[in-house]
């Protein structure tokens, strides 16, 4: 787990369960001040409730949760979710249908009359709605529903900002674009924010780091690129995209020996014993495929995507998935050499 | 056009069935305003302002049991919570004059509790001795009708809080206000129109009411039609009393209506929905909340109905029940299959027809379901009695003799009654299960050559067989229930089994049918059964 003098947020091995079946088991997570972490992980695995406890919407078993030195849930101590100081966004908005959009957003603002109007109006010009402040949620669309409950969330002055699967209803071309203005914001209003989904696409974009669930634990928490090349778990490695699993062993503290492939070179040492069989996964795009009428390999299936192709190619008894640039065209059938660039191998036991 | 067969079917029944509504608006202008304005002169401002007490009162006593148990059951974890579910449903099942009959002995000078209080406190039998509330004014037959008309209220407003989802609530407890506040400016303005929608059926039924009140002696707009009509025979005088009554209910849909504006209320989110875990004294009220209600408004009368069936099974009525019995069954029989034909034929044309205005005819027979029953006898009678007139008057010209009152003197005028108030239960029903056929079967069947009358008979009949029958129960039950319309349409010496325990209560005696009104019960409880699971669902 990261430590920083500047945490804002810290969970302290909280337990939760619902109906008797626990759903989070000791998971620890630090945010830091200004920073937007993204929970990353399979649906079940727990997420949203960790932002539900983190809220105190959710009745804690055992951990602690402490905001800015401040402690929010503990055994001797609970501070109800109105006192907390933290604004949540829901998947669905949960804008409310009985009130405009300008009587949402100053829904919290504890001052009334001009002064919550004007901060409200201000909030509204922020997010580019200014136009509809009298317009009801049930007359806007999904992305600007997403802006007001931005908008909403932000006029309390929160201390940390919860955003449960914002983006999931918001249409594919606008997603990227908001995602980036809302990150933007939060840089401004120095906002901390955790931050829930399970597409590693928005993790990339909006979060500064990421921290991926399994089981109601937290099994790696990191910059993106750490995530991605030296993975934990199996299941997160999958997560961060698709790739090969090949059994390997362990040759040198810089090689690993696949059957299919023969030797695969590591860029940084692997620290695995010698001789050890393994399980080695390597992505598409670190595998290097050449036509060749005396190659091993033969391409069975070719998917073309637009910014890349994907190929299926089968070598010895193995069916390798080959990504290459999209201008890169093969037939199936055609003959292949195989081989894998060097690059920092992702290994695993074999159980 | 292939489908104008059906559509022309459609309109003109859908038109037979709104006739009486729009022949009771004719009627309200009609000239013979004598009784009218007598009445009026003397004592219809007392009538208004009984009737405007008993519908507020009604309304009010219906917010208090409903709403509270209503939350508690939707968005709090209590114990037992899941049978009180159901449970606080069952009221609905009780006729209120029953109600009305069953606490009045119960708290009469002579009843049990006054003898128990007055030996406990050894008081003098003499009534001025102590003071004990009156049942039989407007209050009391206000509180008598809310104990078995809350569930419309408690059904809706349950399912709206079910629907709101938590997260509106957890978002407004992010925003800083307390559980009380959010419930106080997110969940109660959000069921505001369910809330609306709920007391509007139970004001109308309040409204409709002739037993309850006639049985207190309580005046009100519908002993004024009822008296009109059967006591003067002034069909005139008793359609403006009527109208006045529709000119009520509709003007406060009107102002709900243009209050609410632009707002869009019905959002259904998702997330759990026991929020609040109620333990300790929280728990206890709780529980004794809703079990008072029920024990109230169902197990005390039931089990007082039950004790005298008991006790006076012997007594003689004149081995009418049988008889009373079969009669109902028929009518409620012909009815039943009449108002599910006509449901089959408004759904079948909405789904042939491309055109929007295909659906108007299933809109218009429904449209009387909101009538009170009172005003809706009296609307049925105008039309029939015009043209009994007017055919009397034609077969004496020919040279025949009149033939009377050949349909409103006759069962005719009742069926018609309840085919008219009830096509909305079996519009609904039928509509549901046909919505649930995929428009595509339509297109194989149209491929394979076949007709609309072969498509309806071969692909949907045989797909909505279950939901035929339900439509067919529940239109029969409803027609076993119906009082004010049997009271003032029943031909002459002829009784329903409403009637016949009606009769008994008015004349102090429901011991004797207690067995009859076991059976109104038992066939209540059907429709009850239904709205519990469909709001499961």
């Amino acid at each position: 787990m990261k430590s920083q003098d500047t945490t804002a947020l810290r969970v302290d091995g909280i337990s939760v369960s619902y109906n008797n079946k626990r759903v989070l088991e000791q998971l620890c997570l630090e945010v830091g001040e200004n920073e937007i972490v993204c929970l990353l992980g399979q649906s079940g695995s727990g997420k949203t409730t960790v932002l539900k406890a983190i809220a105190g919407l959710i009745p804690l078993e055992s951990g602690d949760i402490s905001l800015n030195g401040l402690t929010l849930s503990s055994n001797e101590q609970y501070i109800k979710p109105e006192q907390r100081d933290m604004g949540i966004i829901f998947q669905d908005f949960a804008l409310f249908p009985h009130l405009t959009v300008l009587d949402n957003v100053c829904f919290g603002i504890k001052a009334k009359g001009q002064f919550a109007q004007k901060k409200g109006s201000d909030l509204l010009a922020m997010v580019k709605m200014a136009d509809f402040s009298g317009a009801y949620p049930s007359e806007l669309s999904g992305g600007q529903q997403q802006r007001v409950a931005i908008a909403r969330a932000l006029a309390t002055d929160p201390k940390i900002l919860l955003l449960d699967e914002p983006f999931s209803n918001v249409d594919h071309h606008l997603r990227e674009r908001l995602m980036l203005d809302i990150k933007t914001l939060l840089k401004q209003h120095n906002t901390p924010a955790v931050f829930v989904t399970h597409s590693k696409e928005e993790a990339f974009t909006f979060a500064d780091t990421l921290a991926f669930m399994e089981a109601g634990r937290i099994v790696q928490q990191g910059m993106a690129e750490l995530l991605y090349f030296q993975p934990a778990t199996p299941s997160l490695a999958e997560s961060m995209g698709d790739g090969n699993w090949l059994e390997v062993l362990v040759t040198s503290e810089m090689t690993t020996n696949s059957e299919c492939l023969g030797t695969i070179s590591s860029t940084l040492p692997h620290n695995q014993v010698l001789s050890k069989v393994m399980r080695q996964f390597v992505r598409p795009s670190q595998i290097l495929m050449e036509p060749n009428v005396e190659g091993r390999g033969e391409i069975v299936e070719g998917i073309f995507n637009g910014e890349a192709c994907l190929y299926f190619v089968r070598l010895a008894d193995q069916l390798l998935r080959v990504s290459t640039a999209s201008y890169r065209h093969w037939p199936v059938g055609t003959r292949v050499n195989v081989t894998v660039l060097s690059h920092q191998a992702i290994l695993f036991d074999k159980e | 056009m292939k489908n104008s067969k059906w559509l022309i079917a459609a309109w003109a029944t859908s038109i037979i069935l709104i006739l009486p509504a729009l022949f009771l608006v004719l009627q309200s202008t009609g000239s013979d305003t004598d009784l009218f304005q007598h009445l009026w002169a003397t004592v219809l401002g007392d009538y208004i302002v009984n009737t405007i007490q008993l519908v507020v009162l009604v309304l009010l006593f219906s917010a208090i049991f409903a709403l509270p148990t209503a939350w508690l059951v939707a968005m709090c974890d209590f114990p037992g919570r899941q049978y009180f579910q159901w449970l606080l449903m069952l009221p609905l099942a009780m006729p209120a004059y029953v109600v009305a009959y069953v606490y009045t002995d119960l708290l009469d000078f002579s009843g049990p509790v006054q003898r128990m209080l007055r030996m406990l406190f050894q008081a003098d039998t003499a009534v001025s001795q102590y003071w004990f509330f009156e049942i039989r004014n407007v209050p009391g037959a206000a509180l008598m009708l809310a104990l078995v008309l809350y569930p419309y209220l408690y059904l809706i407003a349950r399912t709206a809080f079910l629907e709101q989802g938590a997260h509106l609530l957890q978002v407004s407890r992010t925003l800083g206000q307390t559980p009380w506040q959010s419930v106080k400016r997110v969940a109660m303005p959000l069921c505001r129109p369910a809330i609306v929608i709920g007391l509007m059926f139970i004001g109308a039924e309040a409204l409709g009411d002739f037993a309850t009140v006639h049985y207190f002696a309580v005046n009100t707009l519908t002993t004024a039609v009822y008296d009109s009509w059967l006591g003067h025979g002034s069909l005139s005088a008793a359609a403006k009393i009527s109208i006045l009554m529709l000119i009520g209910v509709m003007g406060i849909l009107a102002i709900e209506r243009w209050q609410r504006g632009r707002q869009r209320f019905y959002h259904k989110y998702t997330g759990q929905n026991a929020l609040f875990k109620l333990t300790g004294w929280q728990s206890k009220v709780a529980i004794s909340y809703c079990f008072i209600l029920v024990f109230t408004g169902f197990i005390l009368p039931v089990t007082i109905l039950l004790s005298y069936a008991i006790d006076y099974a012997s007594l003689d009525t004149d081995g009418q029940l049988g008889k009373v019995l079969l009669q109902t069954m028929w009518l409620a029989i012909v009815a039943a299959v009449i108002t599910t034909i006509l449901a089959i034929l408004f759904n079948f044309t909405t789904r042939i027809s491309s055109s929007a205005s295909a659906t108007f005819p299933t809109k218009l027979s429904g449209m009387s379901y909101m009538m009170p029953s009172t005003v809706l006898a009296i609307a049925v009678l105008i039309p029939i009695a015009l043209f009994e007139t007017k055919f009397n008057d034609f077969w004496v010209a020919m040279g025949y003799q009149a033939p009377g009152l050949f349909l409103s003197g006759t069962t005719f005028a009742l069926i018609f009654a309840f085919v008219v108030r009830f096509q909305a239960v079996a519009n609904g029903t039928v509509e549901a299960s046909f919505l649930a056929v995929s428009p595509s079967l339509d297109m194989a069947a149209k491929s394979l050559g076949k007709t609309n009358s072969q498509m309806l008979r071969f692909i949907h009949l045989p797909l909505i067989q279950k939901s035929l029958f339900t439509s067919l129960l529940l239109v029969f039950i409803e027609c076993m229930k119906e009082l004010p319309a049997a009271l003032l349409l029943r031909p002459f010496n002829f009784e329903t089994l409403a009637t016949f325990v009606y009769q008994y209560v008015s004349d102090e005696q429901l011991e004797k049918a207690a067995f009859a009104a076991i059976l109104i019960v038992i066939a209540g409880l059907y429709p009850v059964m239904r709205l519990t699971q469909t709001s499961e669902k």
